[in-house]
């Protein structure tokens, strides 16, 4: 007797190992197993792409358009205009609870994180040296450049995030204020690599070292 | 051994479901994409298996003696798959034929898992129906939260005293037939939250070079390993009585319960690339008192049937996460000491009068102040009025208390019944007055615009109107919020069954009900009772479509 209940609650126990906890998603790609062919390169890289023009309110599509035009004389908030805050940059008593000033913040620092995501990530992994795997590098640094670039131009003073975000501790999330010339020097720093750039890709619209050109004589 | 059962049982639960749609070229929806056929499978399967040891033993009649222990697994899988097109040439065929279709919809798919384990222990023991006594302890762990975290401990302990079964008790039990004491101590764990969010998987995004798509992928969120159980604490004691033979009963909970680690989506810095986090996040405490009385009189002839309840609650946020004094939330603020839910805003004091523009100009956070705009309190005291440094806490969602009182009345065949139910001192943000109150001509407006400010009808409480007015969150639009609402109200009449089982029927009911028929409050908006938010961001009104009244008739026949 005393068997069948040892014998039962080594069943109870041993069933345990049936159903395991950690989670292995098939629909998703985890961060562990990315990062490790040329392919995943550059998909990393097109993310950025993706993060200053998608949709109708991004950066480079109406966002950076109606925020800077809306305050100048060239824009007028028309009676159509019905949105508070982009009135209020018309009338240019905007503040910094502003919706669209929150936007092109959060997409800029979205795009800086993207591209730091890529160029931490081709950089640390030892089999990605090829040619191509160091224009990607190049490319995210002009697309960090330009999203700092904007940004310096607007708010002055800004962090400046260099690395991937990991962690969830306040020492972590909580960044200060970089002074402005050395975000500056950062921005040259960036866009002198990517002249290293082709001077033609292969793919029309993608980043060349004569944008990388262009931009640095702007700045 | 007689005394001990071992159970073992498996179920599952088999879903599959499958989705049908179909847009007409002849409809609105439907005319720009000429047509779209979608269809697609959303499938889950969950089994469960328990397996539990029980002991139990009555020794010497009066000890009885219940034990359990057990181990329990459950694991869960979902998947979906959809697929469509659009521009048909006509409408005949569907969503049965996709391939009719000139333009293909991207095809989507996904699945997700999520397993929990369960070890349980509990322990009853009953000593002549007087004295209870139950502990239990167990340990779940779910696959859902972060790798550190994935187990929860959660221990119970209730006792209890019946004192009507005691012999000193006999000679009171004409009047009180069952009087019961008792209180408990429990621990209870929340894991309501989706797959994989402790995880940084990726997101697949577009991007369009030439005529060509690219896809991109980007971590979706930033990983949190410690993501876990949130916890809740719950003390509580209670008395349940019965006098004259259960013709009446009441029930008296006093409670506190407080939970910590709260499963919030909180907002982190921008500068990480991301706007929020799932993590465990702040505590907060909810005390308060529970009352019901339910009484029950009549024959047969003849009855009527209460039930009133009330509670009174008290809401407050012990701690916040990251050592935080506070946080706000859009229109809200959560601030330790203070209840979820507060309202955090400008404090409203009166209009400008031509007058005043010199002295009071710097208080309607105008440029250019000009007579009939809001006049706002300077709260900071630095002698101006700025939408973010002057707001305050200006009212809570958290009612008072809240009350539902029900009678029942029959007659015979006939049977009246009422709900009344209510809720006193909560605040309500009207949505719906904030944007109708904008008086900008370009959108409706409320008919409180009739008195806005002119030169010839100086208001004092109702601004000018303006082509381009700053919304400004602001106790005007903060409201008592408490109602009685009489909810709902039966009529009914039953066949007598002499007269029914003539017409060869089992029974014949007839039936009005009203429903929302009178609801009394100071509230302006739609409904004091529809109101929408999170557990955060309570008693938001955004002019949600309110509760109907309703009369409906209605005949049961039962063959």
């Amino acid at each position: 007797m005393k068997n069948i209940t040892l014998y039962s609650l080594l069943l109870i126990f041993s069933l345990s190992a049936c159903n395991p906890l950690d989670e292995n998603p098939k629909a998703f790609i985890g961060t562990g197993n990315f990062y490790n062919t040329t392919e995943d390169a550059d998909a990393a890289v097109l993310s950025i792409y993706n993060a200053i023009n998608s949709s109708t309110h991004t950066l480079y599509n109406r966002l950076i358009q109606i925020s800077t035009e809306m305050a100048t004389d060239d824009y007028e908030a028309g009676p159509r205009a019905r949105n508070a805050h982009v009135r209020a940059l018309s009338n240019l008593t905007h503040d910094a609870s502003n919706d669209r000033m929150l936007e092109i913040w959060r997409q800029s620092y979205d795009g800086i994180n993207r591209a730091n995501v890529a160029i931490d990530n081709i950089a640390k992994n030892p089999n990605l040296n090829s040619q191509k795997d160091k224009d990607l590098i190049n490319e995210a640094k002009f697309l960090r450049a330009v999203l700092y670039f904007n940004i310096v131009r607007w708010f002055g003073d800004v962090p400046l995030v260099l690395h991937e975000t990991k962690g969830l501790t306040p020492e972590v999330l909580n960044v200060t204020n970089t002074p402005e010339a050395e975000v500056y020097a950062q921005i040259e720093a960036d866009l002198l690599d990517s002249e290293a750039l082709p001077e033609v890709q292969s793919v029309k619209g993608r980043v060349t070292s004569g944008a990388a050109k262009s931009l640095l004589s702007k700045v | 051994m007689k005394n001990l059962v071992f159970k073992v049982s498996f179920g599952t639960d088999l879903i599959f479901n499958k989705e049908k749609s179909y847009l007409p070229s002849t409809i609105y929806e439907g005319l720009i994409t000429n047509g779209e056929g979608r269809i697609g499978t959303a499938d889950s399967r969950t089994w469960l298996n328990e397996n539990t040891l029980t002991y139990s033993k009555i020794v010497g009649e009066k000890h009885n003696l219940n034990v359990l222990a057990g181990y329990t697994q459950q694991n869960s899988t979902k998947e979906f798959v959809t697929a469509g097109s659009q521009q048909f040439v006509n409408d005949l065929t569907y969503y049965y034929s996709l391939q009719s279709g000139n333009v293909a919809l991207m095809p989507s798919s996904g699945e997700s898992t999520w397993a929990l384990n369960s070890y349980l222990s509990r322990v009853n023991y009953n000593y002549d129906s007087k004295y209870f006594l139950t502990a239990s302890l167990r340990a779940d762990g779910s696959s859902r939260f972060g790798k550190n975290n994935k187990w929860g401990y959660f221990p119970s302990f209730a006792v209890a005293w019946q004192i009507s079964n005691e012999a000193f008790f006999e000679p009171v039990k004409d009047v009180i037939n069952s009087i019961k004491i008792r209180t408990s101590y429990g621990a209870t764990g929340n894991q309501e939250i989706g797959e994989y969010q402790s995880l940084s998987t990726l997101s697949s995004v577009k991007y369009l070079f030439g005529d060509q798509i690219y896809t991109g992928f980007t971590p979706a969120r930033i990983s949190n390993d410690d993501l876990g159980w949130e916890l809740t604490n719950q003390f509580d004691a209670g008395v349940d009585a019965g006098f004259f033979d259960d013709k009446l009963n009441l029930t008296v909970d006093v409670y506190r319960k407080t939970t910590k680690d709260l499963l919030l989506a909180v907002q982190i810095p921008h500068t990480t690339g991301f706007t929020s986090s799932l993590q465990n996040f702040g505590t907060v405490q909810n005390q308060g008192i529970e009352l019901g009385i339910n009484t029950a009189l009549g024959n047969t002839a003849f009855s009527w049937n209460s039930n009133f309840n009330i509670s009174f609650n008290k809401n407050k946020i012990i701690a916040l996460g990251n050592d935080a004094e506070f946080y706000t939330f859009g229109n809200y603020i959560l601030r330790k000491g203070e209840s979820l839910g507060t309202f955090y805003g400008a404090v409203t004091d009166g209009i400008l009068q031509t007058a005043d523009i010199a002295t009071k100009g710097a208080f309607t956070g105008n440029a250019t102040p000009k007579a009939g705009d809001r006049l706002y309190k300077d709260i900071n005291g630095d002698g101006t009025f700025t939408t973010a440094a002057d707001r305050t806490s200006i009212g809570d969602a958290q009612p008072d208390f809240i009350f539902g009182f029900t009678n029942t009345f029959t007659y015979r065949g006939f049977e009246l019944s009422a709900l009344i139910n209510g809720s006193v001192g909560n605040k309500i943000l009207n949505g719906n007055a904030q944007a109708l109150e904008l008086y900008n001509g370009q959108q409706n407006a409320s008919t409180s615009a009739l008195d806005a400010w002119t030169p010839t009808n100086p208001s004092t409480t109702t601004p000018r109107a303006k082509l381009d007015p700053a919304p400004v969150f602001s106790d005007r639009f903060v409201e008592d919020g408490s109602f009685v609402r009489i909810k709902n109200i039966t009529f009914s009449y039953n066949l007598p069954k002499k007269v029914s089982e003539k017409l060869l029927l089992t029974s014949v009911k007839f039936r009005v009900v009203g429903e929302n028929l009178f609801t009394f409050t100071k509230y302006t908006g739609f409904d004091p009772e529809v109101t929408n938010g999170t557990t955060i961001s309570p008693g938001t009104d955004t002019g949600i479509y309110p509760a109907s009244k309703t009369i409906s008739g209605g005949l049961i026949v039962t063959f």
